[in-house]
């Protein structure tokens, strides 16, 4: 320090001492004349300015020179010097700190990309991964604070794990030598602020745009996390007009640096021209006072950024800091409009309510702002094409969320489009508008059932499609507060009906309104048509036609949940606001596969659980960081159809659960898959009920968390029933929620109920494996031997019967001894080459009286930890071993694996 | 942090001493004010590129932020260190400009310490920063004034009423200033 000091000291003091010998002919006296006639000059035009300059001179020659090559030197300096020299000499001379070919960490850097957002960036290549990413170099400064550096990485990467398509993906946050680096996802195209260079942006374009950004804040910001830094420099527009915002959470690690320096002396700082200058203008009041700020800062910010496009000038502007700053703090904007005519009041109405001084008077969460602007994104992208449709179609948006006391805020818009149309028109649509209305003041949809999107492309491989998007738009409706949806068993009794009967449907899953798709693929061209209905009246209430891209059917997905949502006046509240828009995965090919998946595991057959698998491990090789796919995964290998040793196949089902709850906290499948595992593999019992309760908790309608909820081991037999009660009222139309009721009726010894409830199984799927296997169980307890024997030969070639000695069994207790030898020795031989339940042969053992072996059986159930163990306690084909003491050890162990 | 506290607790005794009559004290406030701008300069490259112009006057508002307790001064002693910070800029960027230079001329790079984090600079600057610094110095043997002036406006980047403010002079009479400063120089750089 002490070393540095001095050499500057020396460098400083040379600096005086260089001064050049004063110039004879210039001394003070004439310089001082020179400069009075050279100003005196300036202010006259030429042809007076000669004759002044004659004057003045009065013959000085040298006088009238030295003046007039001023003036003239003047007239070609124009930009000499006003920029100031920090920049000319430097800026330009691109000062990059790496090279193209030089290795930081395991990047190699391409080339130098640009200068944002504190830091060099690069486009470089991952020596591991082989894929580009940007490279951002920030100043080593960020370094210094461990505590902010932390929160940051956690942010950083926890707002990247949300895999929002309008989120950059961060990579990696390291510090490689003390050079903190922030690897992130390659966007190919330009910041907004390049964009608004070259021009004002089309009003649709700006829109758009804007209603990216939102989305992105949403989801930040149900995540915990504000962005704090919202301005054109960190909005990206992607070639293909996909818009990246970057740089979550980076405003607070690098801001907090920069106060850090100004410590107390912040408030002078912000009186002080100039400082922090360039992120003033998109600073809320909040900030701008230094006070503490929350998401509605981003808000206010947005509402600047997007002022600014439309208008093409921002809303706060001024030469210094302070005045920014000032008319931030106290002046009310004027209108957008102002600036730019063809901007709705509407749009006014929405930039204004975001740049309201105080926060609680403007929008609450991104999610409101994100729905007003979508429904202003409709009639501004019609209004180029159909104006009287987009009249139509506004209307219908628009009335159920305005004040009917108020004048329509889109007034001054609306009054020039009717303004075109014949007063006929006008009467129809403001009765259309007000029974639209009426209908969702007096009758709010309080409970709908998407019914399964029918595929009219009549090509049967594209039903993973119709399938998936129908129970992707279940799940996550069902996450909407003061909203019944439909489970998705329920309404899939629906697939594949022709001329469904609207009003009788309606009343039969007794809900208020009906969602109807129909999905047609021709090529890479997918269309779907989705209409809302009335279920009272069997009125369309609304209806939009998507074409889209195969390739774009993540982004389709999204779309779709939100619009449907939006009509559905769900808004969320601040406290649960809860991201039904998120995209799991920005990969529509991944999110194809994805729903593949889910549509073999729906079947949950020996034969499609490996194909279910076989599309989640696409899915997951396509994306990484797809957390759903992750959650189906698990799924896969935790139902018993897979016919996989549980050894084997839980310990795959517990990390693919892990993963996608490392990814994504807030998926209630995972933290479902994860429960099933601790539950019925680990007889962590405990564990297993903090999982389900979050699952619940996370969306109560997801219905298989209620099925699995409370097993037989952990909880009275009155509390499972009653909870797969509660599971049935959710999916009452559900083969797996009746057939595990049934199963609760039989284990808990109400033979009658469980007789009625299988059967009832049978009527909804009569091909139900499950219950199917349980009937003729229900049939020996009963005593009625023949009826079990009749049942269990209903159905012969039921390999699932065999296996889980269900066949064995019942042929043992029915007195055909022989028969029943005859399946032990079978399955003992398939035992060699594939997985069969020792559970099974102990059944066997049982039924033909032997207990020892039966017991010795159960012990290698015990051993290999298998699904039927969960029923010990309680299934009552094994009363005849309850009061051998090595049974009671078992279920001890069981009760208490540790 | 103690070794921040320090340094601001002397640079803003010696800006006190300075505006209190004792000149001397303006060049030992200037390395404490070189070496923070220096640092500052080398960071602020690294920056994005919103506002040339705003840019640099952070820098120098920032120095004096982190190098001045606010509590102790008066408006008249900001001038004041405006006008060091100004000097000091200068000196830096000359620095900087003569390094590379001489590395253009493939002379051996000087042992300067800004270099080190400018790296090789390859693109040519619109004004010859040497012959400007050379021709700044004739301006000051005869007008003091002027040479206070550019350097505030060009080197620190100060608005015309930063500058105004800082030398304690209308917004009029810098303009009028500036333009002849202006007209002067650039007939000295292209003669």
């Amino acid at each position: 320090m002490a070393d540095r000091k001095s050499v500057a000291a020396s460098r400083a003091n040379s600096l005086r001492g260089e001064a050049t010998p004063m110039n004879a002919d210039l001394a003070n006296p004439k310089w001082k004349r020179v400069k009075e006639i050279f100003h005196e000059a300036l202010r006259r035009q030429p042809p007076d300015r000669d004759a002044y300059l004659d004057e003045s001179c009065n013959g000085d020659v040298g006088l009238r020179i030295e003046v007039e090559s001023l003036l003239l030197s003047l007239n070609e300096a124009k930009s000499f010097l006003e920029e100031p020299a920090f920049m000319s000499s430097a800026d330009r001379d691109v000062l990059w700190q790496f090279e193209n070919g030089d290795l930081v960490s395991h990047y190699r850097i391409v080339e130098p990309i640009g200068v944002g957002g504190m830091g060099q960036v690069y486009l470089a290549e991952d020596q591991k991964l082989h894929r580009q990413v940007a490279l951002k170099i920030l100043p080593n400064e960020v370094l210094e604070n461990n505590d902010r550096l932390r929160r940051f990485k956690r942010e950083a990467l926890a707002v990247s794990a949300l895999n929002h398509p309008n989120i950059l993906t961060v990579f990696e946050f390291d510090d490689v030598d003390g050079v903190p680096l922030l690897a992130s996802e390659y966007v190919r195209g330009s910041t907004l602020r390049e964009r608004l260079e070259e021009g004002p942006l089309e009003l649709g374009t700006a829109i758009d745009v804007a209603v990216q950004v939102a989305s992105a804040l949403q989801t930040a910001h149900a995540a915990g996390i504000i962005h704090r830094d919202i301005k054109p420099e960190n909005i990206m527009i992607r070639d293909d007009g996909y818009v990246k915002v970057l740089d979550f959470g980076l405003a607070k690690l690098t801001g907090d640096m920069r106060s850090l320096e100004t410590d107390n002396t912040r408030t002078q700082a912000f009186s002080m021209p100039g400082i922090i200058m360039g992120t003033a203008t998109y600073m809320s009041p909040e900030q701008a006072r230094s006070r503490s700020v929350d998401f509605r800062t981003d808000i206010f910010s947005f509402g600047i950024v997007l002022y600014e496009m439309c208008a093409g000038r921002p809303p706060f502007t001024g030469e210094t800091t302070t005045d920014i700053i000032a008319e931030i703090i106290q002046k009310k904007p004027s209108n957008a409009s102002a600036h730019n005519p063809a901007i709705p009041a509407e749009l006014d109405r929405i930039i204004n309510k975001c740049l309201e001084k105080e926060c609680s008077d403007r929008y609450q969460t991104a999610a409101d702002l994100l729905v007003d602007m979508k429904t202003l994104s409709k009639p501004v992208e019609a209004r180029e094409t159909t104006p009287v449709e987009s009249q139509e179609t506004q209307e219908f948006q628009r009335t159920p969320q305005t004040d009917p006391s108020q004048q329509s805020p889109i007034g001054g818009y609306q009054n020039q489009r009717l303004a075109a149309v014949a007063a006929g028109v006008i009467l129809i649509l403001g009765l259309i508008a007000a029974s639209y209305w009426y209908f969702y003041r007096d009758n709010q949809i309080a409970s709908i059932a998407v019914l399964p999107f029918t595929n009219e492309s009549g090509n049967a491989d594209i039903e993973y499609l119709s399938d998936g998007m129908t129970e992707s738009l279940i799940n996550t409706l069902s996450t909407l507060p003061n909203l019944s949806v439909k489970a998705r068993n329920t309404v899939f009794r629906y697939k594949g009906v022709d001329n469904i009967d609207e009003k009788k449907v309606a009343h039969e899953l007794s809900v208020q309104a009906l969602l109807l798709g129909r999905v047609t693929q021709r090529g890479d061209d997918l269309t779907l048509h989705l209409s809302l209905v009335d279920a009272a009246n069997g009125k369309n209430l609304w209806g939009e036609q998507y074409d889209r891209k195969i390739q774009d059917l993540a982004v389709l997905q999204r779309e779709i949940t939100r619009d449907v949502s939006q009509k559905l006046r769900a808004r969320l509240s601040n406290a649960d606001a809860r991201d039904l828009t998120k995209s799991y995965t920005p990969n529509s090919e991944a999110y194809q596969d994805y729903l593949k998946g889910r549509y073999f595991w729906n079947k949950r057959t020996p034969e499609t659980i490996p194909k279910a698998i076989e599309y989640f491990d696409l899915a997951i090789a396509k994306d990484p960081g797809f957390a759903l796919a992750y959650a189906g995964l698990a799924d896969s290998y935790v139902v018993p159809a897979n016919r996989m040793a549980p050894r084997e196949a839980m310990p795959k089902a517990k990390a693919a659960a892990i993963r996608a709850l490392q990814i994504d906290d807030s998926l209630a499948e995972a933290h479902t898959s994860l429960a099933r595992v601790l539950q019925v593999y680990e007889w962590n019992w405990k564990e297993a009920e903090k999982e389900y309760k979050r699952a619940i908790e996370l969306n109560p309608a997801y219905p298989v968390s209620q099925q699995w909820y409370r097993g037989y081991f952990e909880s009275p037999l009155d509390e499972a029933l009653a909870q797969r009660r509660i599971a049935v009222q959710l999916d009452p139309l559900s083969p797996i929620a009746n057939f595990e009721l049934g199963r609760a009726f039989y284990l808990g010894r109400q033979y009658d109920k469980a007789l009625e409830q299988l059967n009832k199984t049978l009527e909804l799927d009569p091909s139900f494996p499950a219950a199917l296997q349980y009937l003729p169980l229900v049939y020996i307890q009963k005593g009625m031997h023949d009826q079990a024997v009749a049942k269990v030969k209903e159905v012969p070639g039921s390999s699932a019967m065999v296996v889980n000695g269900i066949l064995g069994y019942v042929l043992a207790v029915a007195g055909h001894e022989d028969e029943a030898r005859k399946m032990l020795a079978e399955l003992q031989r398939l035992r060699v080459r594939e997985y069969i339940p020792a559970v099974g042969i102990a059944l066997i053992y049982v039924g033909l009286g032997d207990k020892d072996e039966a017991l010795a059986w159960l012990e290698k159930g015990y051993e290999e930890r298998a699904f039927q163990m969960q029923f010990l306690k309680v299934e009552p084909s094994w009363d005849p071993l309850r009061n051998d003491p090595r049974f009671i050890h078992l279920l001890r162990r069981i009760g208490d694996p540790e | 942090m103690i070794e921040k506290r320090q340094d601001s607790h002397r640079v803003t005794a010696l800006l006190r001493e300075w505006t209190d009559g004792r000149t001397a004290a303006m060049d030992e406030l200037l390395p404490y004010v070189y070496d923070e701008l220096h640092r500052r300069a080398a960071r602020y490259l690294r920056r994005e590129r919103i506002n040339h112009t705003l840019q640099t006057t952070a820098l120098v508002h920032e120095a004096y932020l982190r190098l001045v307790d606010q509590e102790m001064v008066e408006w008249k002693d900001r001038g004041h260190f405006f006008a060091v910070a100004a000097q000091a800029m200068r000196r830096i960027l000359v620095d900087h400009a003569k390094h590379r230079n001489r590395a253009k001329r493939g002379g051996p790079a000087a042992d300067l310490q800004l270099d080190d984090e400018f790296q090789v600079p390859t693109v040519e600057s619109k004004v010859d920063i040497e012959a400007l610094d050379e021709a700044l110095s004739r301006l000051a043997s005869f007008d003091p004034h002027q040479e206070r002036l550019v350097e505030l406006r060009y080197f620190a980047g100060l608005s015309l009423e930063e500058t105004a403010k800082a030398m304690n002079i209308s917004r009029a009479t810098a303009a009028r200033e500036w333009q002849i400063a202006k007209a002067w120089l650039h007939r000295e750089l292209t003669r």
